[in-house]
């Protein structure tokens, strides 16, 4: 087995062992922090698939993690939540007949996952078609906003504007860095499949693509369903990690905190999205100083200020395009390795 | 450990994003932080309790239930609080609760009216008045004491605590024999309400029940006197910001709505001096968000001398039985409901100033519940 | 009748106030080919000028409006000179990002600043004089002064706009850079200059939208310029890209279509803006260059 793989089994060993250990012993807050780190990854993967590789620029995946949450919420909320939730406007059957119980929380992800991807459908069949760039943005924002807009006024599915509370806790690092593995290990493939390559042709000429026989149409169309799946499964995680749901829960400003995790570490790395989703999750909580020590809001000010010098200065991001290898590491090591040897012979 | 710490979490201006949210909870926190700090410095409030300084730990949880989620996490597992104040408004809350719940900290909600808030746990806790019963009294104002028969309902939809409150009301005045010629949609952030207006032009109810918050409130009552419309308007205690008469102007002079709070309404020996002492500092009256903000910590900090010990379990037991004497009146909480019954103070819109229009005790809300079958 | 005649007053009005801000999506796009997500915030920031130097420095209305009218149209300039000029030749999607970042920054640098001018609460517009607020009384139709002011103002606008695009230089060399803008600087053009006055026309624009916004809707907040700059961007899209007349065309058609959806189906308001956003993406689906514009043909 080359050595690479070796590393790559041991450090996943050396996660599933840290998860278990996280889930039982790690300080609470650390631990919050973690699993959102590792859905904002989640979504941030899907997201740098479809921007990032592809190319083509999506302003929606806030409206498919509220699929997501909601969806994954409907078949798991214990059946006395859903009697004492929906206090106006009963819950629509199937959904107030039955509900799953927790041996049932990877399926109940996975139907969120399904979910966005039928709305990706609705959404990226026309939308993908016949528009690009800026265009494309603009027409996904809306979709993301009627995605909104039909869940706060379709009370009967989601109790509209009041919410849902009750949830039950299942997300945890188990769950959350478990699905961020399978996620990555797929988008990993794609990347390096033929698949991916294609994908990366259509981002640097989709002109040339067409004409280099690229059904463009369709690799966008199944990127773009990989995206969304992500972002639900996202989705789903958050619902079970906080426990209530609004409307709002994802509005645009998750859109914008993923642009700047993918910008962050790089448009179409992967690992740059994952390593950007757990630096951002950090990040966010430890500058809430400033909106105590200055003013309200001051932290907002910062992250923008701060996407704009990223855009002007560092677009290139942690990772650029590439992915992280060991060989780096190897790389690194024996860098060093030499630098100390030049000096200690020098003596 | 040296001192109590006590965490309040505040809402504070939301969240940017690209497109709108938005809703009222923008400031409220300050001023509820801002009220609490008054009534320290000034020593209306205790500052010790069992012996040992109270410290405030605040959080900004920012009108969004994941950051209260967050937050609640901080000030339990960081900060080690033994209760927590908070929030302002509902939405914020219920994403706070399931922890609080979980790791059995009491929280204690300042304005949150939203009936769920206090249903996730025996740790949630209100202060204030549940909406089920704000809507409730508001269509026997409207009903009894305007004699209206007619009425159409303007809900902002995007809002939970707006859309809550519109339902009950509608329940209560169908109840007590009136008839909601409808039920019109509008959004946090509209600006133009001339279109629903004019549909209720034609309708020409006796009342509108309007229960969104002062910032869409109070460009829709201008609009409305623009119109020519001259039905009264009725809100709830999201208008309750001195904002809804900067922005509403003269427009606004008789709306009605259910609070908290007045100064004219003040019955207890607290109330009346942090009413005094307030309005020599700072000039004008005290909202009612203030004055609610000042009765959580009194409750507080009453539930923690009662319980003897700095123990959260104990607070929690002592807290379901308070019977305390604060700003706004004299509160009872329910142990089975962890709701206080209180008196609903009706202001109306009067010279550029809220004047009081009444008050409807607590017993005689219940009674008029009972009477109406809700 | 009277209501149907009083939601046409007010459709004219919201459609002229879109207008104007669809003209600067649409300029900015002519010229550049891009997005400016910030126009909205820009919009909305004129409000706050104004209220500055209205209520809080003691200028009379009409220098308080004007002067807001200028310093947000110099902050366009600005923004364009820090922002996007340094991205002029970077992708796409890098000043589509960068523009978002400002969007942002503008609307919570309004929350951060002190409440005597801005912050987070809802502060009231300065109240205009008497011949705007006046209610005028046709029969059974009230309309308030602006009402009557706002369509005048916009179609002054757009023909003193025609009028710098079609009989002035620099107009000639907007209109050259929007065709192309590559053999324009080759043939000597100062692309800068004239790229800072789009910036500037479009924000004087959407500065003097803002203020006649702030006269009929007199509530600033810092996340007023969402909505409506979404909205007028669908105004741009429908009359067509790039072309000021659509632009016109476009906010008309949008401001009198939101009172009409209301109108019409008022137990549907509250999907009112999902209608919005499907008419946005029906046009982008099914003719992308709008009603007034012209194809685009794709250079291979």
């Amino acid at each position: 087995m080359k050595p690479n793989r070796i590393l790559t089994v041991l450090f996943l060993l050396g996660l599933a062992l840290f998860a278990w250990w996280g889930d039982a012993r790690m300080d609470r807050l650390l631990w919050r922090i973690l699993n959102l780190g590792a859905i904002y990854a989640i979504a941030a993967v899907g997201y740098t698939v479809i921007n990032g590789i592809t190319g083509q620029f999506s302003l929606g995946p806030h409206g498919f993690m509220l699929l997501g949450a909601y969806f994954t919420t409907l078949l798991i909320l214990p059946l006395e939540q859903k009697r004492a939730v929906w206090i106006f406007d009963p819950l629509v059957p199937p959904f107030s007949q039955f509900s799953l119980p927790e041996s049932g929380f990877v399926l109940a992800l996975v139907a969120g996952g399904v979910v966005a991807v039928l709305a990706a459908v609705v959404v990226g069949v026309p939308a993908l078609r016949a528009l690009r760039g800026d265009y494309l943005a603009i027409a996904t924002l809306g979709f993301g906003e009627i995605i909104f807009l039909l869940v706060a006024n379709l009370r009967g599915l989601t109790n509209g504007a009041m919410g849902i509370k009750g949830i039950p806790f299942y997300t945890n690092l188990k769950w959350a860095v478990g699905a961020l593995v399978v996620l990555t290990y797929a988008a990993v493939r794609l990347k390096n499949s033929s698949f991916g390559r294609a994908l990366r042709a259509i981002r640097e000429d989709e002109l040339a693509a067409e004409s280099m026989g690229i059904n463009v149409f369709r690799h966008k169309f199944l990127a773009f369903m990989f995206s969304a799946f992500c972002a639900g499964v996202a989705g789903g995680l958050m619902a079970t990690l906080i426990g209530t749901i609004t409307p709002d829960l994802f509005r645009f400003f998750v859109t914008f905190y993923l642009l700047m995790i993918i910008v962050l570490g790089g448009l179409g790395s992967i690992s740059g999205a994952i390593v950007g989703g757990f630096i951002f999750a950090t990040v966010f909580e430890a500058l809430r100083f400033i909106d105590t020590a200055v003013v309200p809001g001051m932290r907002m000010v910062v992250f923008a200020l701060l996407l704009i010098l990223l855009m002007l200065f560092f677009r290139r991001g942690l990772f650029g395009r590439e992915e992280f290898s060991w060989d780096w590491i190897g790389r690194g090591a024996s860098r060093v390795w030499r630098w100390a040897w030049a000096k200690m012979s020098s003596f | 450990m040296g001192e109590v710490a006590f965490g309040s979490g505040g809402c504070a201006p939301r969240t940017p994003a690209g497109v709108l949210t938005g809703g009222g909870c923008a400031a409220y926190g300050k001023m509820a932080k801002d009220a609490i700090e008054f009534a320290r410095a000034i020593g209306l409030v205790p500052t010790e309790v069992l012996g040992r300084p109270i410290e405030l730990v605040y959080y900004d949880a920012r009108t969004e239930p994941a950051e209260a989620a967050l937050g609640a996490t901080r000030l339990i597992e960081v900060e080690k609080v033994v209760a927590i104040l908070g929030t302002m408004c509902s939405g914020p809350f219920l994403g706070a609760a399931e922890i609080v719940q979980k790791a059995g900290v009491p929280m204690l909600g300042i304005t949150t009216t939203s009936p769920l808030t206090t249903k996730v746990g025996e740790y949630c806790f209100r202060a204030c008045f549940v909406d089920d019963d704000q809507g409730v009294v508001a269509a026997w104002l409207g009903y009894e004491v305007l004699g209206a028969r007619t009425a159409v309902i303007v809900v902002d939809v995007v809002q939970p605590y707006c859309v809550g409150l519109a339902r009950f009301f509608e329940r209560a005045f169908t109840a007590l024999g009136g008839k909601v010629l409808a039920e019109l949609a509008v959004r946090t952030g509209d600006v133009d309400y001339t279109a629903q207006l004019t549909e209720i032009a034609r309708l020409n109810p006796d009342v509108i029940y309007c229960p969104n918050y002062y910032t869409e409130a109070a460009l829709m009552i201008r609009q409305a006197r623009d119109l020519g419309l001259k039905q009264p308007v009725l809100g709830g205690d999201g208008y309750d910001a001195p904002e809804l008469l900067e922005i509403g102007g003269p427009a606004v002079e008789g709306t009605v709505f259910t609070t908290f709070f007045h100064e004219d309404a003040v019955v207890t020996p607290i109330g009346l001096k942090f009413y005094a002492e307030y309005r020599k500092a700072f000039g004008r009256s005290p909202s009612s968000m203030e004055a609610m903000a000042v009765d959580a910590y009194l409750l507080m900090v009453d539930a923690i001398a009662r319980a003897g010990v700095a123990d959260p379990k104990a607070i929690q037991k002592a807290l379901s039985v308070a019977d305390l004497e604060v700003v706004t009146g004299r509160t009872i909480m329910d142990p089975v409901t962890r709701n206080p019954a209180k008196d609903f103070v009706f202001l109306e819109a009067r010279e550029g100033q809220f004047a009081l229009r009444l008050v409807l005790g607590a017993g005689e809300a219940k009674a008029l519940k009972a009477k109406i079958g809700l | 009748m009277a209501p149907y005649v009083q939601q046409l007053f007010n459709g004219l009005t919201l459609g002229s106030l879109y207008a104007l801000l669809a003209i600067g999506y649409t300029m900015v796009y002519g010229i550049l080919r891009f997005i400016n997500f910030a126009h909205g915030e820009i919009f909305m920031f004129a409000g706050y000028w104004a209220l500055l130097w209205f209520a809080v420095l003691k200028f009379p209305w009409w220098a308080a409006a004007v002067l807001a009218v200028a310093i947000t149209g110099l902050m366009g300039v600005i923004i364009e000179r820090l922002a996007y000029r340094p991205l002029r030749h970077a992708p796409r999607i890098s000043v589509f990002i960068t523009a978002m970042g400002v969007s942002i920054l503008l609307g919570n640098t309004i929350i951060v600043l002190p409440d005597w001018w801005a912050g987070g609460r809802q502060k009231p517009f300065p109240t205009p004089p008497a011949i705007m607020t006046r209610i005028f009384q046709l029969g059974d139709v009230r309309i308030q002064g602006v009402t009557i002011w706002v369509p005048l103002i916009a179609i002054a606008c757009l023909l003193g706009l025609l009028l710098l695009i079609y009989r002035t230089k620099v107009g000639r060399a907007m209109r050259a850079i929007a065709t192309d803008l590559e053999i324009t600087a080759l043939m000597g053009a100062n692309i800068n200059r004239i790229i800072s006055y789009t910036f500037l026309v479009g924000s004087l624009l959407a500065a003097v939208a803002g203020i006649l916004w702030g006269c009929r809707y007199p509530r600033l907040q810092w996340d007023l310029g969402l909505l409506p700059g979404l909205r007028s961007f669908t105004a741009a899209v429908v009359g067509g890209i790039g072309n000021i007349t659509g632009a016109m065309l476009g906010g008309f058609l949008i401001g009198l279509g939101e009172i009409a959806v209301v109108a019409f189906l008022p137990h549907l308001s509250g999907l009112r803006d999902a209608f919005i956003f499907a008419i946005l993406i029906l046009f982008l689906l099914v003719r992308p260059t709008g009603l007034l514009g012209k194809p685009l043909k794709e250079k291979v």
